[in-house]
């Protein structure tokens, strides 16, 4: 019995939260992120895909040559 | 199974697709995912998959404890992109927001260089803190670039334990379940 009270209770709050959300200005942004260089890196990895010496596909985070040092 | 026990599995499931909380979901949309700015909704939904029951506290915690402002999490993912793309270890990032009387900060821990195949090569260590009216939280994560191979890693107990998130190239994990 307890559970389930806890898991209405989580039901309750996750639904006033999203309320409170909706009616405050908590989600506008106050600066310039969308042109900023971070975001464009975070677009740019997310989606960039780079071919192998070994034919391999992977993404474009430089870390991996860590891994591998044929990519270094 | 009786009706009784039909009706609350099914009440489970549908809380558990339908709770993913609404700020994530906005951080989500504008790429504002740093773990530690969204920790404890990630933390939640993280739960669902290694919990039987404490997800379900994890969501209520979440739902009532007070957290950055949308604009304060794309200020912590800044940070957190420019440090794991561009700080060497040891070296750190910060932001400041006196409007709302919060801040934040990266600091890059260690870099594993191992090559080959098995192993954590590639991935970085780092801390990070937030500061909401003076409260300080740290957290301490490990991002993997994702051609690690598995998104789940291995505890210190031998258990395998799904990341965090993926997210602009990396996969996140709770570095509290391998110390």
């Amino acid at each position: 019995m307890k559970k389930y009270v806890i898991i209405l209770l989580a039901f309750y709050l996750n639904s006033i939260s999203a309320l409170y959300a909706e009616n405050n200005n908590k989600n506008k942004i106050d600066f310039d992120w969308f042109n900023s260089e971070e975001y464009k890196m975070i677009n740019k990895m997310h989606d960039c895909k780079v071919k192998y010496i070994d034919g391999s596909f992977g993404t474009c985070n430089p870390y991996n040559s860590y891994r591998n040092p044929n990519l270094r | 199974m009786n009706p009784s026990k039909l009706i609350m599995v099914f009440f489970i499931f549908f809380v558990s697709v339908s709770c993913t909380p609404r700020s994530l979901s906005v951080a989500q949309k504008n790429a504002c995912m740093a773990p530690s700015a969204n920790f404890k909704a990630l933390d939640a939904i993280h739960s669902t998959k290694i919990h039987a029951i404490l997800w379900a506290k994890k969501f209520a915690k979440q739902a009532s404890s007070k957290e950055l402002s949308l604009s304060d999490k794309c200020r912590q993912t800044q940070i957190l992109i420019k440090a794991l793309y561009g700080l060497r270890d040891g070296e750190s990032a910060t932001w400041e927001n006196p409007q709302n009387n919060t801040s934040g900060k990266i600091k890059i821990l260690n870099t594993i260089v191992q090559t080959g195949i098995w192993g954590y090569g590639g991935c970085r260590d780092y801390l990070s803190y937030i500061k909401i009216d003076n409260k300080l939280e740290s957290f301490k994560f490990r991002a993997c670039p994702k051609e690690l191979g598995a998104f789940e890693l291995v505890d210190s107990a031998g258990f395998p334990i799904p990341g965090h998130l993926y997210f602009a190239g990396w996969y996140f994990y709770d570095y509290r379940f391998f110390e």
